[in-house]
């Protein structure tokens, strides 16, 4: 290998290094958010691309009700089958959407025990059975966050 | 060989004592109550709903059905049960930011903390009291929201009920805002006459609050003692707060936990990440409720340990991973001594003092998966009475 062939393949590995470092891994995530779906719902993380929207009992609850009312009245669709909904709290009101989506009421609560740094509605895009994004709709920023909800409709 | 174990059983004897500082518990029997089978109430708002309260030595506890509106009472020494419609005493006003209890042996009281109306309902022949605070706070007192809720209740004493006192002029986002609603009074006392309404706001945040350090807690926490005074505990003070019958600070007492380390400031910048809050909450000792034992006359003062973030499993710590402690004060605030729980067996949120022991609550986790609260009655190995 001559000097220059070096010289590319060394910055070729570079850039191949540093693209592979800006990505966000989500290996932890998806490594507890399998076992959580598992243990509580025998199910495993969908391998088609899903939005799964998280919400444990640290939250402001009428806030989360304010987004998913959002959500449903965005909704054209009666099915929609690639959104998942886990809650560990009562939300009354929202029986429209519990229909029209994946709904998942976690009764004992264990999504409030789980690692998954959860800051109220808190999002999980996944595809092939992994956490490829996630997305928070924090007590603040409503107006960004109706804006998060209108984009999973859309690329629902 | 017997002389070793004599020397070891010795050495774990007085670990065991030492731990409680010679105080210790012996488990009397468990109380259970349930909702009704036909209440549609999930456990999780079965247990947010239910409070408990000695009435003339009597467990009793209550809650309200918000799909049914009606209120419920289970009287756990008599076994009685008593439920009453709400909806053409409390018109439009049932929603899930009411705050009740039992005043007595006949009247509920419930507060609305969102339209300030506070409704005396009496239990024998449901007639209803009904005071608008709206009406009554004048000039720049209308910018008070007078708050109550299960963790930090109203106090109800001779016809007259004190509040937290909130300001809604204050957005706590700054640390100036944080300062100024510690720099003001922290509670609001209304006499209660359906002639004339008046209100007399008093207490302030200790020092070390005044001075612009935050907890992540603008409520604290008080009790009533049979002299008629409140007595006062913050979360991040070591120190206990007594005001008079007439609201007059009257002494200040240090009530410090053996475990009470320097209280680390919350950093503001994260006011909007619960998950900070939660391990900042976790990851830093404070103290809890106090109450007043008036059947053995002293005073009980939770803390709550620190704790790493994670348990073992690499899950967030439940309540029944957190231990606590619970500090035994004489009538003149004097330390007797501080006895350690297991938090796997027993919680604080609900330390219901009665005539034959102290009741205390079983930890949400173990409440939620039996779908009932269970409370254990407890004595504490050691007289109070005898050793003063």
């Amino acid at each position: 290998m001559t000097l220059k062939n070096k010289n590319r393949l060394t910055a070729i590995l570079t850039i191949a290094y540093l693209v592979s470092c800006s990505c966000i891994n989500y290996k932890k995530e998806t490594k507890i958010f399998e076992k959580y779906l598992n243990d509580n719902f025998n199910k495993c993380i969908e391998q088609q691309r899903h939005f799964y929207l998280l919400s444990n009992s640290y939250v402001c609850k009428n806030c989360i009700s304010y987004y998913l009312a959002i959500l449903d009245s965005s909704m054209m669709n009666a099915n929609n089958k690639n959104i998942t909904i886990i809650t560990t709290i009562d939300l009354p009101g929202l029986e429209r959407l519990k229909s029209k989506t994946n709904f998942l009421k976690d009764n004992l609560g264990q999504l409030n025990y789980e690692n998954l740094n959860l800051n109220n509605l808190t999002i999980f895009y996944t595809e092939y059975g992994k956490i490829v994004d996630i997305t928070y709709l924090p007590l603040d920023k409503e107006k960004e966050n109706r804006y998060k909800l209108n984009q999973i409709v859309k690329n629902n | 060989m017997i002389y070793r174990l004599f020397l070891f059983l010795l050495l774990l004897f007085s670990l065991i004592s030492c731990n409680n500082d010679g105080l210790s518990i012996v488990e009397g029997k468990v109380i259970s109550i349930l909702p009704d089978s036909d209440s549609l109430m999930s456990p999780e708002e079965f247990l947010r709903n239910i409070q408990i309260k000695n009435i003339n030595n009597q467990i009793v506890s209550y809650w309200i059905n918000y799909n049914t509106n009606s209120f419920h009472i289970f009287n756990v020494t008599t076994n009685e049960n008593r439920s009453i419609s709400l909806d053409s005493l409390i018109v439009g006003s049932i929603h899930q930011n009411i705050d009740y209890q039992i005043l007595n042996e006949y009247d509920v009281g419930f507060y609305s903390w969102i339209d300030k109306k506070l409704y005396i309902l009496n239990s024998l022949n449901n007639l209803i009291r009904k005071f608008d605070f709206n009406e009554c706070l004048k000039g720049e007192d209308t910018n008070i929201t007078p708050v109550s809720s299960n963790r930090f209740p109203f106090i109800y004493k001779n016809n007259s009920v004190s509040f937290v006192c909130t300001y809604t002029d204050l957005f706590m986002n700054s640390k100036d805002a944080i300062k100024e609603y510690f720099e003001r009074n922290n509670t609001i006392q209304f006499l209660l006459s359906e002639t004339k309404c008046t209100y007399h706001k008093y207490s302030f945040f200790p020092t070390n609050y005044q001075n612009g350090s935050t907890y992540n807690n603008y409520f604290f926490y008080n009790c009533l003692n049979a002299s008629g005074e409140i007595v006062y505990s913050y979360s991040a003070n070591d120190s206990v707060y007594i005001y008079s019958a007439t609201n007059e600070l009257i002494k200040q007492h240090e009530a410090k936990s053996k475990h009470s380390k320097i209280f680390t400031e919350y950093d503001l910048s994260k006011i909007n990440d619960i998950n900070y809050a939660r391990q900042y909450a976790l990851c830093n000792g404070f103290y809890e409720s106090i109450i007043f034992d008036k059947f053995r006359n002293v005073y009980y003062r939770v803390y709550k340990k620190s704790v790493p973030y994670l348990n073992n499993d690499g899950k967030i710590r439940s309540g029944s991973e957190i231990p606590w402690s619970l500090i035994v004060l004489d009538d003149a605030f004097n330390k007797l001594g501080e006895i350690e729980f297991n938090p796997a067996k027993y919680s604080p949120s609900y330390i219901i003092p009665s005539e034959q022991g102290v009741y205390i609550g079983h930890p949400y986790e173990v409440n939620i998966k039996n779908r009932q609260l269970s409370l254990t009655l407890l004595k504490f190995k050691y007289d109070f009475k005898e050793q003063k």
